[in-house]
């Protein structure tokens, strides 16, 4: 070593170059300021440095689920869960976590705006107020409120605003509705709700098209009961769970994905399949009276053969399904989403209803009574009537509060040219989007974290929404507007409660009765904020009979699809819903699950198809409907129907905001205005397009490449009666057998003593329960200040992503499998990017954790090429977060600059915070006390953290460690043992149907 | 967990009530290398550290007035010190507090009253900082019981004889770097190593054998780098 230079010294020279720079740099650096607070906090618990948390409500969709906000030095920086609530348990979805984007969004508007010519000019917010107070004397039922948000008490209040200025009744717009379940429920069983569907207690779960993992009622609720009936589950020797999971769509997406089973059926032919298999079930039920006389004699038509025919399925499939269906007892058949999107939805859940009833499922499965009260939004049938009224001229002021109907809506509903008969449009959206750029004035709202309100979204669920920091500009909430606005206008109707506040407040002594809570109603008010609402448990109704103008409705009509070519069919979105999302960076930059796209659209297109058509994968392809035509990349999916083409919702804006605008198409400007017979909800399987290649490369980015695991064994299945016998799979290491070699190292413990006591954190993973949600990722930016790259830098493989979902397909056609599973840093005992960093920057720190120390840094990235697991992100540049988003930023996680590497770090911070409480009492962190964020937001509880030092902790009992319970291994495996890594996180193996097999 | 209730009567207005305490604790950090000292000598003097940008506080304050002569504890006024992180710069209301009725005549207070009165922060300037890749617990030094710390860590020990500055500056130019930190906490014993909890993570009653042959070890944490740094 005496000869030449030595590493060490080498890297001091160049470090000592490194410093003179930066020590100029450094000269030219303003000094901070500190700037004190005005007055302290007078609530007692603040402490700067720790959070304090508020319970309040997601406002993101209509499912409303319970939200814990985390506030640091009154900032919201992060949203979780509240697991005390009755819905969301402690979870929360991908959109959920991406509220605080919504909250920090840079197109929120800072003050009150009004028109000038294209442009507009902020002005007093009196004197907005005073001019909209203005139009509204006078304009009577001129004045029509349009809004996408109606929950709890704001429904009542708005009747009751609208009511004293005369008005039109209000206008609720959300194209996702459920209407046709509730005109299926009266007619079929004289309800007219949206019953409780318990996922969890069936044994057999029958899916017609609804997504009910992304989008469809309340996703996160609908993940847990799912995975109560699906998953695995040890505790019993494997007898208890794991029901079976069948999807019958024309299309998969990632509820489809999930599947243990997909029948590929032709669009809108799911009614015919639903009543061949009641007339299949019904043989071998107790149906009482003459009604299954009359059932039968109804069902008649209905034979397999016929059900074959129309939906292209089969025939054994659909025996086979039957008779699995008919055994389980309870089972449950679902329908929503694209079964439900003809215009004869109505009419397939009136079959389902007539699948479930024979089945046996009402009052098991399916509970009336204790309803899910989905928002009362609009039929689309009364949306169109208002555009009648709009272009008539007969609408005089406009009001829109969180709905963006010019996109939102279809261009063939004229609701451009509508929007432009009207004489005033006043918008009280806290962001800027298409309507309100047509707004004439603008008083913005506040965001949901900012605002006084509540949500009611299911019967016995009260749920409130309380502020959890001040207003980011100066502006008032919606309600406030309102209460301001009629009293300007002379309206005394609201003199008692000049602030939405009291309002709420005296609303809540309702509330209080309702669930019979007793004693002072301010005792039960702070509760209330407290808990994040009340709650009741409710019963559900008896048995409900079948009312028999079924039998007189005619449930067979194939519903008429427009146009020729392949059908399209406009899907969901999971990240976007129906577009309010898109201009949440998190949203656009977390690929689909399924397709891995970021930042952009794309057409599902069966690959037989495409090779048909002479339309290559990544194609950018021209669809022409009689409406319009949009051009975007086609994707080959296994899990599309070979006529059918499917693209979802929410992208392709065009006014709301740099990260929403001109991302991908918006897949309704193809659409006809029509809607469903019966039940007016907007119907999106209508048409059929023409689709045509134009030979160029549509430039798609997608985060992964291969779908392929070429035999690695990164996500490993097992068959269920091999789980259930207790048997591992011989081989291990996807093929690769790991050699018997001594190992080069000895144990971390014996080389350096206090190693792994009393802390090594681990990991377990059950592949089993992760649906691909990525609500985990969405978590993991918010958490750890993940910056956002955008489209051409995610498609150089720069997207930052600590935890991502990885997806794999085994097999082809119709039986294709996909397999998602959360990957990130395994922080390994013998970790491969340790001994070649060359500045120690990463090394193994004594509980477990592969430390990495950003300002020791110098960007190597020798780490990230010896990382097997490719979970090492690199900073090609200085990310910036556009402001005010960078108020989202957690203080407790350093914000990585350029030339830096960065990973998973276990939510260090969170162990540290949990430390400084376990220190303080003198004992050690107890099981369950940290929970990083991912494992915190997943509905599913996929994820498990925890010591691995200490036998009795719930992760070593699931992972299995140590040669002594090596034989106890079923599920267990990590990923890549051959590398003898020695990672941290364990994995369960994902647990499948062989094809003979059955639940 | 916490869970507070808000228990906001009326609305705030928009932003200032709730300015950051400080934004050590909060800077979306980029990795700017320690500022250099930045001596001063007056405050109404614009003094121009090497190579640097001037540096004024925006109220000649006296350390030397409040803490010697007056003999004013240094956690009156810098509360969070012994609960937090942070050392929590004085609320403009503390100042107010006092002087109220005490120097109401004096053209430095007459400036702190003027801040009061337009409800304005006072935009002090930063002299004592550490990087923000750095998590530095004030309380922790504070609460300090082992020697020869006893009754914890001086503010002295650090900030140098703050008490008779009329103009806080820096004395030990290396403030906040990683090698003047280690001084102690590799010299001093009992500051580098953490001790192993006695209590057992499922009962806190009975002490947890780790089955290590040297007993009750205490583990270099202190220099682990994660302990710092995240």
């Amino acid at each position: 070593m005496d000869k030449g230079i030595r590493r060490r010294d080498f890297f001091k020279v160049i470090g000592a170059g490194g410093a003179a720079t930066a020590t100029l740099a450094a000269c030219a650096d303003k000094p901070e300021k500190l700037i004190p607070y005005l007055l302290p906090p007078d609530n007692v618990e603040f402490v700067p440095g720790r959070p304090l948390e508020y319970a309040t409500t997601c406002m993101e969709c209509p499912a409303h689920c319970g939200m814990v906000v985390k506030t640091r030095e009154a900032r919201a920086i992060k949203a979780e869960g509240n697991p005390d609530h009755l819905v969301s348990q402690g979870a929360l979805c991908i959109r959920g976590q991406a509220t605080l984007q919504t909250h920090y969004n840079p197109m929120r508007i800072a003050s009150a705006m009004q028109r000038q010519g294209n442009d507009f000019t902020p002005m007093e917010w009196d004197a907005a107020e005073a001019a909209v107070a203005g139009k509204l004397k006078n304009a009577g039922n001129g004045i029509v409120y349009m809004t996408g948000n109606v929950a709890g008490t704001r429904a009542e209040f708005l009747d009751a605003w609208l009511g004293a200025l005369g008005a039109s009744p209000k206008v609720v717009l959300d194209t996702l509705t459920h209407h046709s379940i509730r005109a299926a429920n009266k007619t079929a069983f004289r309800r007219d709700e949206v019953p409780q569907y318990r996922i969890g207690e069936a044994r057999f779960l029958l899916n017609f098209g609804s997504d009910f993992l992304e989008t469809w009622m309340n996703p996160v609720e609908n993940g847990r009961g799912y995975t109560d009936m699906h998953a695995y589950d040890e505790s019993h020797g494997g007898k208890g769970g794991k029901g079976k999971f069948v999807h019958v769509s024309p299309h998969t997406t990632l509820t489809g994905a999930n599947a243990d089973q997909w029948v590929n059926v032709k669009p809108g032919s799911e009614a015919v399949l639903a009543l061949a298999l009641a007339r299949e079930v019904i043989s071998g039920k107790r149906i009482p009276g003459g009604e299954k006389e009359r059932l039968e004699k109804f069902l008649t038509p209905y034979t397999l053969q016929r059900a074959a025919e129309d939906t292209g399925a089969d025939p054994k499939v659909i025996k086979i399904l039957a008779r699995e269906f008919a055994q389980a007892e309870p089972s449950l058949a679902l329908a929503g989403g694209t079964a439900l999107a003809t215009t004869e939805g109505t009419r397939t859940q009136l079959a389902v209803n007539i699948l479930n009833y024979v089945a046996g499922n009402i009052g098991k499965t399916v509970r009336f009574g204790a309803s899910i009260r989905i928002d009362p939004s609009s039929p689309y049938r009364d949306l169109s009537a208002l555009i009648n009224r709009m272009l008539a001229g007969e609408v005089k002021v406009l009001i829109v509060d969180g709905a963006n109907p010019l996109y939102q809506l279809p261009a063939s509903s004229k609701i451009g040219a509508a929007l432009g008969k009207v004489e005033t449009i006043v918008s009280l959206s806290s962001a800027w989007d298409e309507t309100t750029r047509m707004a004439h004035l603008v008083l913005p709202g506040q965001s949901s974290l900012e605002r006084w309100g509540d949500a009611f979204p299911q019967k016995g669920v009260f749920s409130l929404v309380q502020p959890v920091m001040a207003s980011i500009y100066p502006v008032k909430s919606a309600e406030d507007t309102l209460l301001s606005l009629a009293a300007k206008a002379g309206v005394d109707a609201f003199s008692s409660t000049p602030a939405y506040r009291d309002y709420l407040r005296e609303a809540w002594r309702k509330v209080q009765k309702a669930v019979g809570a007793a004693g002072d109603f301010e005792e039960f008010w702070r509760s209330s904020l407290q808990t994040g609402g009340a709650f009741r448990t409710v019963t559900s109704a008896s048995s409900v009979r079948l009312d028999p103008a079924v039998f007189t409705e005619e449930p067979e009509p194939q519903p008429s699809m427009r146009g020729e070519g392949m059908v399209l069919l406009p899907v969901p979105s999971l990240r976007h819903r129906d577009g309010k999302g898109a201009s949440n960076p998190w949203l656009q930059e977390i690929p689909d699950p399924l397709s891995q796209v970021v930042w952009d659209s794309w057409a599902d297109i069966n690959p037989a198809t495409g090779k048909k058509m002479g339309i290559a994968h990544g194609e950018s392809i021209k669809v022409t409907s009689p409406q319009g035509t949009v051009e975007l990349g086609a994707y080959y999916h296994y899990g599309v129907n070979e006529n059918v083409i499917a693209i979802a919702l929410g992208q392709g804006h065009t006014a709301s905001g740099r990260n929403a605008d001109h991302v991908g198409v918006n897949v309704l400007d193809l659409l006809p205005s029509l809607s469903d017979r019966t039940s007016g909800d907007f119907a999106f399987l209508t048409t059929r397009v023409k689709v045509e290649g134009t030979g160029k490369h549509a430039g798609m980015v997608l985060t992964s490449d291969s779908p392929r695991q070429l035999g690695r064994g990164i996500i490993q299945t097992q068959s269920l009666a091999d789980a259930r016998a207790g048997k591992a799979p011989e081989k291990e290491g996807g093929g690769h057998a790991p050699r018997a070699h001594r190992d080069f190292y000895p144990p971390r413990q014996e080389q350096t003593p206090g190693y792994y006591d009393p802390y090594r954190w681990g990991m377990v993973v059950d592949s089993d329960r992760c649906t691909g949600c990525s609500a985990c990722v969405a978590a993991c930016y918010s958490e750890n200040n993940l910056a956002i790259v955008g489209k051409t830098r995610a498609g150089l493989g720069r997207e930052m992503a600590w935890i991502t979902i990885q997806r794999f397909l085994e097999g082809k056609g119709d039986d294709v499998q996909t397999l998602m599973q959360p990957m990130f840093c395994a922080q390994c005992s013998n970790a491969g990017c340790e001994p070649v960093c060359p500045v120690y920057a990463t090394y193994h720190n004594p509980e477990g954790i592969n430390a990495q120390i950003y300002n020791r840094c110098v960007g190597t990235r020798y780490c990230s090429n010896n990382c097997p697991y490719k979970v090492r992100r690199f900073n090609y540049f200085q990310y910036e977060w556009e402001s005010p988003l960078h108020m989202q930023l957690n203080p407790d996680v350093s914000v990585r600059s350029k030339g830096v590497m960065e990973k998973c770090t276990f939510c260090l911070q969170r162990i540290n915070l949990a430390r400084q409480d376990a220190n303080e009492q003198g004992r050690n962190i107890a099981d369950g006390e940290v929970t990083p964020a991912c494992a915190q937001t997943c509905a599913t509880k996929a994820i498990t953290f925890g010591n691995l030092s200490d036998p009795d902790s719930r992760v070593s009992g699931m992972a299995m460690r140590g040669k002594k319970n090596q034989e106890r291994r079923v599920r267990q495996y990590e990923v890549f043992p051959e590398l003898k890594q020695l990672p941290a996180v364990t994995y369960l193996r994902k647990v499948t149907f062989e094809s003979s097999e059955e639940a | 967990m916490i869970r507070t209730s808000s228990t906001r009567t009326a609305r705030l207005p928009a932003g200032l009530t709730l300015i950051l305490l400080c934004l050590a604790v909060f800077t979306p950090a980029v990795f700017a290398p320690t500022a250099l000292a930045q001596l001063m000598t007056d405050a109404d003097v614009e003094k121009i550290p090497a190579g640097g940008e001037s540096v004024r506080q925006p109220i000649k304050f006296s350390h030397r007035i409040h803490a010697t002569d007056n003999q004013i504890d240094c956690q009156y006024c810098h509360i969070y010190a012994r609960r937090s992180f942070s050392s929590g710069v004085p609320p403009v209301a503390i100042c107010v507090g006092c002087h109220r009725f005490v120097g109401a005549g004096l053209a430095e207070v007459q400036k702190v009253m003027k801040f009061w009165e337009k409800q304005e922060p006072i935009p002090w300037v930063k002299i004592h900082d550490v990087p923000d890749f750095v998590r530095y617990p004030h309380y922790k030094h504070v609460n300090a019981r082992t020697e020869p710390f006893k009754d914890g860590v001086s503010c002295q020990e650090c900030h140098g004889p703050i008490e008779t500055m009329d103009v806080v500056e820096k004395v030990t130019p290396n403030f906040g770097q990683m090698g003047w930190c280690l001084k102690c906490h590799l010299t001093i014993p009992g500051s580098m190593e953490r001790k192993r909890a006695i209590a057992s993570s499922t009962d806190p009653t009975k002490t947890k054998n780790s089955g290590h042959p040297s007993g009750d070890y205490t583990r270099p944490l202190l220099t682990d780098c994660l302990t710092c740094h995240n």
